[in-house]
């Protein structure tokens, strides 16, 4: 009898599962690689790193080695893509993180893909498309907000707004302190029509279209008009597929600029209290290794999904059977088969005293007269 | 329900009155007791009272949807918050402050007690100036007193306490205020009800 294999898996297992067949349903190839990666690459793109706190070893030859803070950069540093041929990859890998609150390091399960070559905004589509199916199958309540590095560094430029303000302006935008942009902008000495424009675009947040019409009233360049025209495209492009609903426009959405060059965009489901997908455009790492390629892609970070799903984890076992020294082995043993081979292998385990960490559906004694139900849902 | 988190104390008291002219008050059941949760399920909210350096990490973890926090609070610990007002009360500075007759040895490692070591690392960075940070929790105005520190970087409201200790203001780092703070999913999933809370105490502030 064949049985159910997904029964063992907990449900962000199946969703991990869900997902590759999903993304192998766009083409895209798994990508495995080594746990390890030369600390020279991290060194040489530090700012490319979200996090720049790094777990180093020395490997037997002496060289320095790292365990991989990130995926990306491994995938960009070796993609295959060329002008001629783009390479479509996803990946499931641990990468490991300092984190903030417990001062310690802890291991993250990242699950994402990238699209490397010479791209368009079709190409952008996919990836938002997928994005936001990725959401869904987490959650039916998600959101995901999408703006444009594009637009603001043509702003910035179109204002000269020089490059030692634009950090701190940036910081003031991610946390939507618009109040302490005014006071930064007034003390910069930044023009007030200047001040005037990137407040606005700092406070452009909501529905995509009425967003987009917002943010082309102050759009002062072609480059802003540019960005601009391709998240249109991307939109239309999302919405034609019925996946456009859940999306904001958000021009604060501007963390990681020296990562992320064109679109950005960031995933939420209800419950877990912080994005856990983070994606965008980043033809500028690609550049940076010598390859005048486009790239976008998302990473999802599956540890957030404990926190959403710890309190919907079921019971560990359909049954449980007790039986006492008086019990018939033999007997006991076809009652127990009998029961797993139920619906579809039903998961079963035999006790002599009831353990205290065990949850199950339903609770069996076993008698002489076989099995007799006298509990449920513990 | 939205959970609101504020500090308890002073500061909570004027927050709550503020947010009770706005149409959010807490159903006239707050009256200074030691109740931890005031909840008004007439108006959608829950007000958790906690310790005003703990506000920040309930509103980033999602416990609460939104707080109010003094700025202090927040370049300190660096939530990953939206920060979406100023609310212009329980204003304050944080400022590095000495002895009355301190005269800084510029040859010298500079020893700070202060319970704020990141902002006062980042004030002396600014500076390139080396210091050694001596990190306490209270009572920081004794540490130049009794030798153990050169100066202490610490919130001043009217300087008071400063003054009756023969210590004396030498330099302002920033100044301090309350600052409306959101939860970065709440503001997407409960966006409704946290603008129109930002948009009417935005009517009612001081200024």
């Amino acid at each position: 009898m064949e049985q159910d294999v997904t029964r063992a898996l907990r449900r962000e297992e199946k969703i991990t599962l869900a997902l590759r067949a999903l993304y192998e349903q766009y083409g895209f190839r798994k990508y495995r690689m080594g746990k390890f990666e030369e600390y020279e690459l991290y060194m040489e793109n530090k700012n490319f790193l979200k996090n720049p706190n790094i777990i180093t070893f020395h490997d037997l030859d002496g060289r320095l080695m790292a365990l991989k803070p990130d995926v990306t950069l491994s995938i960009a540093k070796n993609t295959r893509a060329n002008a001629h041929s783009t390479e479509k990859v996803y990946y499931l890998e641990n990468v490991y993180w300092l984190e903030k609150q417990s001062g310690g390091y802890k291991e993250v399960n990242q699950l994402g893909l990238e699209s490397i070559g010479r791209l368009d905004a079709f190409s952008y589509y996919e990836v938002l498309a997928l994005a936001q199916e990725t959401l869904a199958a987490i959650s039916d309540s998600h959101r995901m907000q999408v703006s444009h590095i594009g637009f603001w560094v043509a702003l910035l430029d179109g204002l000269s707004i020089e490059e030692g303000l634009r950090k701190a302006l940036f910081a003031c935008i991610h946390g939507k302190r618009l109040h302490e942009l005014k006071t930064l902008l007034e003390g910069a000495g930044v023009t007030p029509f200047a001040a005037q424009l990137i407040l606005k675009a700092a406070s452009l947040c909501g529905t995509f279209t009425d967003t987009l019409a917002a943010a082309r009233s102050i759009a002062i360049s072609n480059g802003m008009t540019d960005a601009l025209n391709e998240l249109e495209t991307v939109y239309g492009l999302l919405q034609q597929k019925g996946c456009a609903e859940q999306m904001t426009l958000d021009f604060s959405l501007v963390n990681d600029c020296d990562y992320y060059d064109g679109l950005i965009f960031q995933g939420y489901v209800e419950g877990v209290p912080r994005a856990l997908l983070f994606g965008g455009y980043y033809g500028k790492l690609l550049r940076k290794f010598g390859k005048p390629l486009d790239a976008i892609g998302f990473a999802v970070y599956l540890n957030e999904l404990d926190v959403l799903f710890r309190a919907q984890h079921g019971a560990d076992v359909d049954a449980l059977i007790l039986y006492d020294e008086t019990a018939d082995f033999s007997a006991l043993l076809t009652k127990a088969e009998s029961l797993r081979a139920r619906g579809g292998g039903l998961r079963v385990r035999v006790e002599k005293k009831l353990p205290e960490d065990v949850r199950y559906d339903k609770l069996y004694r076993f008698t002489q007269n076989g099995l007799e139900e006298v509990g449920k849902d513990a | 329900m939205l959970n609101i988190a504020l500090p308890k104390g002073r500061l909570g008291d004027q927050v709550l009155s503020l947010f009770s002219k706005i149409g959010f008050d807490c159903g006239g059941i707050y009256d200074g007791d030691r109740r931890l949760v005031l909840e008004s399920p007439e108006n959608g909210v829950r007000y958790l009272l906690v310790k005003p350096s703990d506000v920040a990490i309930y509103v980033e973890y999602g416990a609460a949807d939104i707080g109010v926090v003094g700025k202090d609070i927040l370049l300190d610990g660096e939530p990953d918050v939206y920060e979406l007002l100023d609310l212009n009360i329980g204003k304050c500075r944080v400022c590095v402050a000495g002895p009355d007759d301190y005269v800084e040895d510029r040859e010298s490692v500079l020893r700070v007690a202060t319970k704020f070591t990141k902002i006062a690392k980042d004030y002396y960075n600014a500076k390139n100036r080396e210091i050694e940070i001596i990190k306490l929790n209270g009572s920081i105005e004794l540490a130049p007193i009794l030798g153990l520190t050169d100066v202490i970087v610490d919130i001043v409201e009217s300087g008071r306490t400063l003054k009756e200790n023969h210590l004396k203001v030498l330099e302002t780092v920033c100044p301090i205020s309350a600052r409306l703070i959101a939860n970065r999913a709440s503001y997407l999933f409960k966006n409704d009800i946290i603008m129109q809370i930002t948009e009417k105490l935005q009517g009612v502030l001081p200024q």
